[in-house]
């Protein structure tokens, strides 16, 4: 049966090709698809949006630094970075003979323009927020090699901070509207005949990349489905050769067949249920601790994840990171969590209502969802699971019900923090307000040594598992799939694609 | 000829035979189901996740280890009852505002059936999901909110099928009888004009009870209608939609008890209809 309805789906995929028109593939070229194509692409690094517009600007455009999947930074188009001894001054030198598309060479005014423009609020750029604490007059270039950033305090995670997705290097003086018109970047592929609305986008070799000898495809080819189905069936037939996220559901399937090898970012997606912990009963840190005690996390991560992920300890750092307080999970403890529950004042048990979308908001996370509610009825908590349409949960439910669901992209804890927990953070999911949490914060960020930072990392992160409003219980990985006889890629947490390196034979 | 004359004498249509079977089969499956079923609707653990058919799991195991079969039958009551109940509720609005608008004429007829075509000439799906998008489904329990959904829907339908007949009977010589003797317009509607329409109101609501199992479910499949873990059919089908290559039968399971229940009712309108010798008149 699925052999037939599998060929039932190629030649369908193959009809509606040749009905749309669709460009037609380069045979040689390397084909990559991702899981959500934007109607409007955008081909400008400050502003992407979707993972299809990562791809395009990951393509076409490089950073000055990049981090690993562990947050370790290390130069790009740098060559070297240091930091002064009072640790307000990061000096970043250039690497030689790099030029852009159009042939002319990588300066230091191309980096200051590039990140003052992301500075700029006519940009829009969403870098603009990670990168609060460098000015436009802190960013200067002594000579055509050497870019300096000061601030006004010590920043330890400076490198990281401007390693930021949004932050790929263009020409000076380059705006969105020419940057649509044809990139001028540094990277292994050139976008020509760019077209917001493309169904899929054809990039062809920069010949004068320079890394010599690379990339070895002639062209790239970009396209996405949002349908998992389609894309399992695209890679199986040979119309990708690599998918950027295979959904969980299909990756028993694509893990059978021997065609297709998968590879796995660890801790990429952490899944969360919030309780606002100023609202009734979540105001009571000791319901707040019964409601995390019942959650089995290692059967959680086989449930959600089907094994391709990792239990996450109701904190946004995942377990694998150096950062983390432990590589275990917090175990299950029902008798504690009943005890914790009748001191509360809940003798005989708790009603909540736990808010969903009505479709998958991530692949997993009604699976999550109903886990949970099975999992705490076993402590006397009944979960009464609510569902709002999925196009409008995040105007509707998230931040407004005191107890839902919700999912973040694993960052540093100097952005996720940041994001969700500080007391004026823009997006403070749990109504998190502690000043003493915030002091670690700041003190962790100016902290010039890294394990001092790391220590006061770990410090804030027991603070927020022991009493937050977070039941973090699964890191999803980031799954991609890629025919055999490709190498190259490597799957990376924040979905950054070096394609200069992935070849295919 | 009365229709107990008429089964007397010849046998009955096979239609209804096997209609009835097949749709009592469902409805005994409702009855029993929560009994019968080897594990709880939403019971984890039940075997390996994902495995196929088998003898302990009929309709296979779902993600997270549940027994689909179990929840099929678990949720066999609640597709019949969101089906049935919206269907009376659309048959007795529409049917006793084609009464009355047809018994009454003028202005108001006028009105209530422009404004019946303005809703019949969206499709039933559509007009659907704008329903439940317009309402505050933070307030509504899903269950009255999927009955009244289907309600709305067939309304209008049944009120201009009601009304046609309506007016059919209503230049009859024993409604103007009425009409002299002072009776009012709800009197005669209900007394002089439904018992002699009641045959093809009957055909009606047996027919749009046979469509009403596949909205419910497209409801359901489509996110607009109960909450997980509800075992409605239309949810299990989607919930298990990315499943399709892996382990087809937790899709077409359910999809087979749907089809044998929209199948079954089908039928057995035919049945009822050819017996009390009225036409089925098949339409959106």
């Amino acid at each position: 049966m699925p052999r037939t309805l599998t060929s039932v789906l190629r030649l369908s995929s193959v009809a509606l090709a040749l009905c749309t028109g669709a460009a037609t593939a380069q045979e040689d070229c390397l084909k990559v698809m991702t899981f959500d194509w934007s109607a409007t692409l955008i081909a400008d690094p400050a502003r992407v949006v979707n993972n299809s517009d990562l791809l395009h600007v990951n393509a076409a455009y490089e950073p000055l630094v990049v981090f690993d999947n562990n947050f370790t930074v290390s130069p790009w188009l740098a060559e070297s970075f240091t930091q002064s001894k009072d640790g307000l001054e990061w000096t970043f030198v250039l690497k030689d003979g790099i030029t852009f598309h159009d042939g002319a060479p990588l300066t230091s005014a191309d980096v200051v323009y590039t990140y003052r423009r992301l500075l700029d609020p006519a940009t829009a750029s969403p870098a603009a927020a990670e990168l609060g604490m460098i000015t436009a007059d802190g960013i200067t270039a002594p000579d055509a090699r050497t870019v300096v950033f000061r601030t006004a305090k010590p920043v330890a995670q400076l490198p990281l901070l401007l390693a930021t997705k949004y932050a790929l290097i263009v020409r000076d003086g380059s705006t969105s509207e020419s940057l649509a018109r044809q990139s001028d970047g540094t990277g292994p592929y050139v976008i020509a005949d760019f077209k917001a609305d493309a169904p899929r986008t054809v990039l062809q070799r920069n010949p004068a990349y320079w890394q010599k000898g690379k990339p070895a495809a002639p062209c790239l080819e970009l396209s996405g489905s949002a349908d998992p189905i389609s894309r399992a069936s695209a890679i199986q037939s040979g119309d990708a050769d690599l998918l950027i996220a295979a959904d969980a559901s299909t990756l028993p399937l694509l893990q059978a067949d021997p065609g297709i090898a998968l590879l796995e970012a660890k801790g990429a997606l952490m899944m969360t249920m919030v309780m606002m912990v100023d609202q009734p009963p979540f105001d009571d840190v000791r319901v707040r601790q019964a409601l995390k005690l019942v959650v089995d996390r290692a059967a959680m991560v086989q449930l959600v994840t089907l094994g391709f992920g990792v239990p996450g300890n109701d904190n946004p750092v995942p377990p694998t990171s150096p950062l983390a307080v432990s590589d275990q999970a917090l175990p299950r403890d029902l008798e504690k969590a009943r005890a914790l529950l009748a001191e509360a004042g809940h003798p005989d048990g708790l009603t909540v209502d736990l808010w969903t979308g009505a479709t998958d908001l991530v692949p997993g996370m009604n699976v999550m969802v109903q886990a949970y509610k099975e999992m705490a009825a076993e402590a006397g908590i009944t979960v009464n699971v609510m569902t709002a349409p999925s196009n409008s949960f995040w105007d509707d439910v998230w931040m407004k019900q005191p107890f839902s669901v919700s999912y973040w992209y694993t960052r540093h804890p100097v952005s996720s923090f940041s994001l969700a927990f500080r007391s004026d953070a823009q997006y403070n999911e749990t109504h998190w307000r502690d000043p003493a949490f915030d002091a670690l914060l700041d003190d962790a960020a100016t902290a010039t040594d890294p394990a001092a930072a790391a220590d006061l990392y770990r410090q804030a992160q027991t603070r927020i598992m022991t009493e937050g409003g977070q039941i973090a219980p699964v890191f999803a990985s980031l799954v991609a799939a890629m025919r055999k006889g490709c190498t190259g890629y490597v799957p990376h947490i924040e979905s950054r694609v070096m394609f200069q390196d992935i070849t295919c034979d | 000829m009365s229709a107990d004359a008429r089964l007397a004498r010849s046998p009955l249509p096979v239609s209804l035979v096997l209609g009835g079977l097949l749709s009592g089969s469902i409805l005994l499956v409702a009855l029993i189901g929560p009994w019968v079923a080897p594990y709880g609707p939403s019971q984890l653990g039940t075997g390996a996740p994902l495995s196929g058919i088998s003898l302990a799991h009929p309709f296979g195991v779902d993600q997270l280890g549940r027994d689909v079969f179990s929840r099929v039958l678990h949720g066999a009551w609640l597709v019949l009852v969101l089906s049935l109940s919206g269907t009376v509720l659309g048959f007795l609005a529409g049917g006793i505002l084609g009464l009355v608008s047809g018994q009454r004429g003028g202005w108001f007829d006028w009105l209530v059936m422009r404004g019946c075509e303005v809703l019949i000439s969206i499709p039933i799906l559509v007009t659907a999901l704008l329903v439940v998008a317009l309402v505050d489904t933070q307030t509504i329990a899903p269950l009255p909110l999927i009955i009244g959904v289907i309600g709305f829907v067939y309304a209008p339908r049944i009120a201009r099928m009601a009304r046609s007949a309506a007016i059919e009977v209503a230049t009859r010589d024993y409604v103007t009888a009425a009409r002299l003797r002072g009776d009012s317009g709800l009197r005669i509607a209900l007394v002089e004009i439904l018992p002699n329409v009641s045959g093809i109101l009957l055909v009606e609501l047996a027919l749009r009870a046979a469509y009403a199992p596949v909205l419910v479910a497209s409801l359901g499949f489509l996110g607009f209608g109960l909450s997980p873990p509800t075992p409605e059919w239309g949810m299990i089908i989607a919930e298990n939609r990315g499943l399709i290559f892996i382990t087809p039968i937790t899709v077409l399971g359910p999809g087979l008890m749907l089809a044998v229940l929209v199948v079954g009712i089908n039928l057995l309108t035919e049945g009822i209809a050819r017996v009390i010798g009225r036409s089925v008149v098949r339409t959106t």
